[in-house]
Parts: structure tokens; sequence; C-alpha cells
């Protein structure tokens, strides 16, 4: 299957916002308002699905839902409402979201944001445009649509990046020599080529290489294998115990004559039920 | 009886004041009674209510096994308090789950959508049966007391079934206890690398021991503390002798697992992590287990109730850290939470609380009837251990407590913060517009004004021009200011009667309307569109329907064809005005300037592709007509403004 993909070339954005616009009129997204839960009036929200950090010397990076190959977001979610599209975008259904946030703790990137201010409240995120593409309604996301530079585009993954190779080799003074995304938490649908480092994207400057899901995975996997353990130990253990309980009294029985089962007060009360 | 009376009029305020909360909860949603954020998803409600009320929990599963598994029978007078306290903490982790998680109404759809590489589904089927287990082991105790044949029956048929559901439950609780932990395996970027560890599921399981033994310590010390009643000192020391061994290999895994992975160096970095880390050690594990390996403390009461206390402690802080305090040097961004949080956490294990005197007064959770052989279907209402006459039922006491809780309901209310609007915005914190003065002229050459700063030394010079009352506005709070003509604005308008053109539009937060509402097209080309020319130009090809198509339409800018629709690729590169980081001044490019960087760039590179067309398309007459030939040079990108001193020292 194609995975359709967004490559940001950092060195060509001039941050005229003019893609987080398209983005709000398109998916009617809202006006921004400074909630008390955002850190800044102009970081993502769930009225700003993208939006435009301004770093030192000029430069403009668009933030937006990474759309990884292996999302942790919808790895996480216990009900399946975050689950990656075999197009490629990673998307939402409000419908069957049971609103645990766990997508939102598990995002590298920490993109899902919440409309706190709603009695019923949902996950908000970049969705790729997928229902506006699917649908035929759009021919490319809006945002790439709207970029007047060129600085955002919309491709086939693989021809994105080796277009953005091909950038690199042309230019190779400017940009870092790396497709930031091409392999990050096993790679990700949107691309960046940058000048300056992207690392502040993530909660952490490096996130490794490895797929965030298999960390659980790993553990998830022994879960079946554990379950049934733990019952066979404990039964094994019980069947040991209560016969060497069961030997140990028909010896003393043995020894002494007196047939006094209330004799052994630990063992006494228990003895109808636990050996039925 | 004062102490219990006391404890549940308490109990029952706190739960009045946790209604109160509910109200809004579900009215209002989570963003008007929670201090969450969209970078701390996850609060005290799952830190405290969901992680501690689990590992609460875990007395009931360890002393199951302890009893039945292990056939230790001399701990089986606490075997049905410590799965009554199992029960009714995951009751209240049940609750708590209802209030955290935003579409409670869906908390059923795990069970249709399978995710299994998810640990949150994993959680929601272990506590889904786990639940059910724990009460089908407590229910005996409730069907004991009636006469009813079926009653009979059914506690028959689960008595007989106590074997596999103590093992099923053994089962569940060790998945559950680690899968807790596994819930935070996906986000080693998010904790601290001191918390994270590969196998947190194993900490987790192996505190949750630790706790569950602490835990039913604690309990048997506080009923026995309110109900006066007998304390089985020696079976509590037992499971002190028993926690200590597993709080010792809880440290020594902790540690171990820091020096596998080579962490150790974390541990004395003196930051708060670190102290915190070390301090939460200590109490939920070193202390606790030093203090139950000597038979001296494990003996007196003060010893048990100082150790199991501190251990209960840690492992709660423990399990709040990972879920929260470990998690702000990665997001940097802190959270506290609100009282109505705290209010719902405390008010939930305050309504497990009176659950569990009522279940205790009015059923043999304390003792076994059968071994007394007292009459079985007897409805007590003395205390069975105590033998002490309780007053449940007694009026008075009802109307203490309906009175207590309605205190409670009515005081929670009144304190509910946005109690009408639910949750505002936030006001962040804005420079407001500031007034400062500046000279205002308008050259002959061209239509706009031209602000000087205001400078008393220049007040009595005529080619200052007039003083005029400016606002800077810092309308995206960016700490760049847009000059303002108040003054100028207010005339073109129409005079005092025009305030109500931008202000008191009834837009909700709105103090002033945007510049943009008005100035639609503020980004794009406005005034230099010479309409005379076009209509001049375009007479061939159908003169005015070339741009206004719509003949019903007004024939307004706005309706028109847009001009990039004719001239593509109007906007050449670094044609666009954007306030460099570098460079600011503290002020937003002025109109003028945001002109010249609009148009210049296209200027000069049209210049370039037709000098013979078109020789002064770049030079500054080209658009200040009129201009002194002196200035007819080929233009520069305008300068940034100079240090505006004089604005901001106002
Ligand atoms: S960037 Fe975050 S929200 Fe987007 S797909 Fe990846 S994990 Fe999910
Ligand atoms: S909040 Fe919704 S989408 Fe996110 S993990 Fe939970 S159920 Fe899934
Ligand atoms: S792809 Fe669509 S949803 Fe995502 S940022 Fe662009 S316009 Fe918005």
């Amino acid at each position: 299957m194609r995975q359709m993909s967004i490559l940001t070339d950092v060195t060509k954005c001039i941050g005229c916002e003019e893609c987080v616009k398209a983005c709000k009129e398109t998916n009617k997204t809202g006006e921004d308002q400074p909630w008390r839960w955002q850190r800044k009036i102009d970081d993502l929200s769930a009225t700003r699905w993208t939006t435009i950090l301004p770093r030192p010397d000029r430069h403009y990076v668009r933030k937006q839902c990474r759309h990884c190959l292996e999302p942790a977001c919808a790895s996480v979610c216990p009900v399946g409402a975050m689950h990656k599209t075999p197009e490629g975008p990673v998307v939402y259904n409000s419908k069957i979201c049971m609103g645990c946030r766990y997508c939102m703790m598990a995002c590298p990137y920490g993109i899902p944001r919440y409309t706190w201010a709603d009695a019923v409240p949902y996950v908000r995120k970049c969705i790729m445009c997928y229902d506006k593409i699917s649908s035929g309604e759009l021919e490319q996301p809006a945002c790439t649509k709207a970029c007047p530079k060129e600085a955002t585009i919309y491709g086939e993954r693989e021809e994105l990046i080796r277009l953005a190779h091909g950038r690199i080799e042309e230019n190779p003074d400017l940009y870092i020599p790396k497709v930031f995304g091409e392999h990050e938490v096993g790679g990700t649908s949107v691309l960046y080529l940058s000048d300056i480092d992207l690392g502040f994207l993530g909660w952490k400057e490096d996130l490794g290489d490895e797929p965030l899901p298999m960390k659980t995975w790993v553990v998830l996997n022994k879960v079946p294998g554990i379950f049934v353990g733990v019952g066979v130990t404990m039964f094994g253990l019980y069947w040991i115990i209560d016969r060497r309980m069961r030997l140990q009294e028909e010896a003393l029985e043995k020894k002494s004559a007196s047939t006094d089962a209330q004799h052994d007060p630990e063992t006494g009360t228990d003895k109808v039920e636990a050996k039925k | 009886m004062i102490r219990v009376r006391f404890v549940k009029g308490i109990l029952w305020f706190l739960v009045g004041l946790a209604a109160a909360v509910t109200i809004f909860r579900f009215l209002k949603g989570l963003g008007t009674v929670t201090a969450l954020t969209d970078t701390t998803p996850w609060g005290l409600w799952i830190g405290f209510d969901v992680l501690g009320g689990v590992a609460l929990a875990a007395g009931g599963f360890v002393i199951a096994a302890t009893v039945y598994i292990f056939h230790l029978k001399k701990y089986e007078p606490i075997l049905r308090p410590a799965v009554l306290t199992a029960c009714l903490g995951y009751a209240a982790v049940v609750g708590g789950l209802m209030f955290d998680i935003g579409i409670p109404w869906n908390i059923w759809r795990p069970m249709f959508f399978w995710q299994e590489h998810s640990a949150l589904f994993e959680v929601a089927w272990c506590v889904m049966l786990y639940f059910t287990v724990l009460q089908l082991e407590f229910l005996p105790v409730i069907l004991e007391k009636f006469k009813h044949p079926l009653s009979q029956t059914a506690y028959k048929i689960l008595k007989f079934f106590t074997l596999p559901l103590v093992i099923l439950g053994i089962m569940l609780s060790t998945l559950h206890q680690s899968s807790l932990g596994t819930l935070f395996l996906i986000m080693p970027h998010r904790l601290h690398p001191l918390w994270y560890s590969p196998i947190i599921p194993l900490h987790f399981f192996v505190s949750a021991i630790g706790l569950g033994l602490t835990m039913v310590i604690t309990e048997s010390l506080v009923s026995s503390w309110i109900y006066k009643k007998h304390l089985e000192k020696d079976l509590l020391s037992g499971l002190a002798k028993a926690a200590a061994i597993v709080l010792w290999a809880y440290a020594a895994i902790k540690v171990a697992d820091l020096a596998a992975t080579g962490k150790l160096h974390y541990l004395f970095a003196g930051t708060w992590e670190s102290n915190l880390f070390l301090f939460e050690l200590l109490i939920s594990a070193i202390l606790p287990a030093a203090l139950f390996s000597s038979a001296k403390a494990r003996q007196s009461t003060g010893g048990l109730a100082a150790g199991a206390g501190l251990a209960v402690f840690g492992f709660v802080l423990n399990r709040i850290a990972v879920s929260g305090l470990a998690t702000i040097s990665a997001t940097q961004t802190d959270y506290f939470p609100s009282w109505t949080e705290f209010a719902i956490s405390i008010g939930i294990v305050s309504a497990a609380g009176l659950a569990f005197f009522f279940l205790v007064e009015n059923f043999y959770v304390y003792d076994e009837p059968r071994a007394e052989k007292r009459d079985k279907y007897e409805i007590v209402s003395p205390d069975p251990v105590g033998g002490i006459r309780l007053h449940w039922s007694s009026l008075a006491d009802a109307r203490l407590y309906s009175l207590l809780f309605v205190v409670a309901l009515a005081l929670g209310i009144a304190l509910m913060p946005n109690i009408v609007t639910g949750v505002t915005p936030e006001r962040i914190e804005v420079e407001k517009a500031r007034r400062v003065d500046a000279f205002r002229s308008k050259s002959d050459a061209s239509p706009l004004y031209l602000y000087a700063l205001y400078n008393p030394d220049e007040h009595d010079n005529p080619e200052a021009g007039e003083v005029a009352e400016m606002l800077l506005i810092d309308g995206d709070r960016n700490n760049k200011f847009v000059l303002f003509d108040h003054g100028t604005h207010e005339k073109n308008n129409g005079g005092p009667e025009s305030c109500g053109m931008c202000h008191h539009m009834n837009k909700p937060l709105d103090k002033a309307t945007s510049c943009y509402e008005c100035h639609t097209d503020m980004f794009l080309t406005t005034d230099t569109f010479q309409h005379e020319y076009h209509r001049e130009k375009l007479k061939e090809q159908g003169g005015c329907v070339k741009c206004h198509k719509d003949p019903a339409e007004p024939k307004t800018r706005e309706t028109a064809t847009a001009c990039g629709e004719c001239h593509k690729n109007m906007r050449v590169p670094n044609s666009f005005v954007k306030v460099e980081e570098a460079d600011q001044t503290g002020i937003a490019p002025g109109y003028m300037n945001v002109m010249h960087k609009l148009c210049i760039e296209c200027h000069k590179q049209k210049q370039e592709e037709k000098v013979e067309l078109a020789p002064d398309l770049a030079r500054c007459a080209a658009c200040h007509q009129g201009l002194d030939e002196s200035m007819l040079m080929v233009v520069e990108p305008y300068p940034q403004p100079q240090s505006m001193s004089l604005l901001t020292q106002r």
C-alpha cells in the first residue's frame, strides 16, 4: 500500500501561517482561545492542529501530527478509536473514544489535544485531511495546498524520501544530512528537511529508532503465558501443600490414638470448604 | 461509640463535598473541575484513585493466597476484611475511572473492541474480571445472612468454587498489578530515567505485594481503633515479617535494576527527582523493612503502625510519582490538583469507608459465625466483635449524617469555580494596550499619516506635526506592538458615535474588535491596487465583469476576483512580512514597512526581468509619485525601525 506523506522543508518556510489558516478553515476547528491548559496560545490546541513554531534566525518549523508508521497513540488506544489507516494517516473516531487520554500520554511528540472545555470532550489532532481526501473533496491536505512556498508538500512516502535525499545532495552545505522522520520511532509519515536540529519537536531530544509500541508488546505478548503460569503454579502449590499437610495429619492421627479433629486449630475451621 | 459516629460524620461530610463536585464534573466537563492540561492529561485521579487504589487493594489476593494456597489458616480471621477492602478498593477504582475518563458511558467498549496491543485494554479487562471475582469471593458473607433457600443454594455454590475463584483472583491480580506498570512502558520519553525501566511491571507487582501486606496491617489497626476491638497482634506481626522480606526484595530489585541499566549516577545527582526517588524508596521500602525486621517493633502497636503507615504512604507516592511527578522534567509543565480533584478522590475513599462500616456492622466480616455456633441468621446490630450496640439505624444519627452531607453539598456548590459558565479561558498575561503620544503629520505626497515619536524638545517645532494619542496594541501577545492611531480611527469612522464599531460587539471574550475584522485584506495588497489602471487595461476583455463576475453581487473588493487568480505567482520569494525573532524592536512593522516588504521584492525581480520595458520599476518613484529626483534610486529592503526607546520608556 502506498503510504502518503508530507515533507516539510524548514529552510523554505517563511512562517506565513497560511497552512494554519487553511487547516482551520478546512477542518472547521473553531477559534483559538487562551485556555489555561495550553502552554501558549499559538501552540497546538484542540482548535489548532498545525502551528508554526518560530525558532531563532528566521526559522519557522511547522508542528503537526507525525503520522508515525507505528503510532504509539493508536497502539495504546484500548478501543481502537485512534487508528492507523492503510493509506498512512493516523485518524480518530470520536464515536468510540472513551476519553482515557492514554493516547495523549503515549505520543512522543505530545500531539493529541483535548477539548477540555466541553462536557463531552474529544481528542483532536491533525488527521492528514483523511476524510476529505478519501471522499475526493480534496486532492491533497489543505495545508500543503495552501503553502505559497511549497515548503510543505504532499506525496508518496518513498518518493518524498528520495526527493529529500536529493535536496540534501544538491545542497549539502545547507541541510543537516538527515531526513527527520525517516527512522525515528520506526519512521513517521510527516518528514522534515532542516538546517537546524528538530529535537525540540519531541518530548526528548533523541527518541530512538525503535517503534514505541514494541516496548509494550514485549511484555504484553507474555501475558497469556504469565496468566496460565500463575494459575498452574498456584494450583500446584496448593496441591503440594495440601497433600503434605494431609500426610502430616494422618501421621499425627496414627501416632496419637486420640481422634480429636479439633485438635489442630490451624486447619480445623476451613477443612470443609478448602478440600471440596 | 462516639468514635464511630465521629468518623462517620466526617466521611459523610466529605462525600457531600464530592457530590457537589460530581454534579459539575458531569455538567460542565473536566476542564471546569480539574487542573489537567494538554501536556499533563493524567492527574490525581489516575495517580491516586486508579493506580493507588488498585495497589491498596492488593491485600485481597495476598491474604487469599496466604490462607488458601499456603494453608496458613491462622490468617483466616483477617481474610474477610482483606477481601472486603480489596472489593471496595476496586469499586473505588471503577468510581475514579468514571470521573476521569472523558466519556464514561463508553467505558464498556474495551469489551467489544479488542485491542490486545494496548496495556490499558489489559488493565480494563483485569479490573472488570477481578472486580467480579472479588464480589463473588465476598458474596457468601452476604448470602449466609439470608434464610431464603435461593440464597442458601447460591452460598453453597460459591463456597464450592472458593478455590478456583481464589486462584483466578491471584492470576488476575498478578496481571493487573503489573499491567499498571506496563502502562508506562511506552513512555520512556516522559518518565524520568529513575522511574522508567523495562521491568517496571515487576516493580509494580512486587510493590503491590508489599503494599497489600502493609495495607492489611493498617486496616486492622484502624478498625480496631475505631471499634475498640481486640487487635490480632500476633497475626499482624506475622504479616509484618513477610512484609519485611518483600520490601527488602523490592528495594533490592529497584537498586539492582538501576545498576544494571547504568542509571546509578542519577541517584545522587542532587536534582529534585533524585531526592524524590530516594525519599520514596526510603519511606516505602527501606524504613518499614528495617522496622519490620526487628521483632520488637513488630510486636508493638506503634511499630506496626509506623511501618505500615510509611509503606502505604510511600507506595501511593510512588504511583503518583510514576503517573505524574516523574514526567515534569520532560514536559516542563507543572500541575497541581485542584481542590475539586482532591474532593473527588477523598470523597470516593470516604464512600468506600462508609460502605465498609455498613458491611462490617451488618454482616459477619470479622468472624466466622459457623465456628461460634451462633444463630447465623440473626440480623445483628451489635458489632459481632466488640459486642457493642451500634446505632446505624438510629434516627438521630441519620439526621446528623444527612445534615452534614447537605451542608457539605451546599458548601461544595458555593465553592465551585465557574459555577454557571463552566470553564473560561485564562487570561494569558498580556501587556494591555499602552497609551503613548506621537507626532502626526501628513505629507502632501501621500494620503497616509507619518508618525514620529513624541519628543518634548520638539514640542514647539511646527514641522513635527500635531501631537496624537496613540495606543500600542499587542494583539497576539508576542510582545510586539502595533502603533494604533486611536484619534484618527475615531475621526474617520464618524466621531464619538463610532465607538461601537470596534468596542462592545458582544463577541465572546472580545474587548475590542481585532484590526482584521475591518481591514479584511490587511495581508494582501490593498491601496496599491490601481482600479483605474485595471479598468483601462481590461476594457477590451470585458471591463468590469472581468473581475466583478457576478452581476448580482455588490461591486466591492470582497466579491471581486482575487488578484492572484490572474497574476499567478504574485507573491515572490521573501515578499512576506514576518517580524523576525532576531531583530525584535518591540514594535510590529508599520503599514509603510509592510507595504514596502510586500511590494519591493517583486518590483526588484520584475525590474531584472524587463529592464527595457520598465526601467523605473524598482525605484521609489514608481509608487511614490512626485518624489524628489534625488530619491530616484534603486530601493533596498526597508530598514528595520531603530530602537524605539522613547516608546518603551513611557
Ligand atoms: S505523532 Fe503522536 S499523535 Fe501523531 S501518529 Fe505519532 S504518536 Fe500518534
Ligand atoms: S482518549 Fe480516546 S482515542 Fe485516546 S486512547 Fe483513550 S479511547 Fe483511544
Ligand atoms: S493535513 Fe489536514 S488536518 Fe493535518 S494539518 Fe494539514 S490541513 Fe490540518
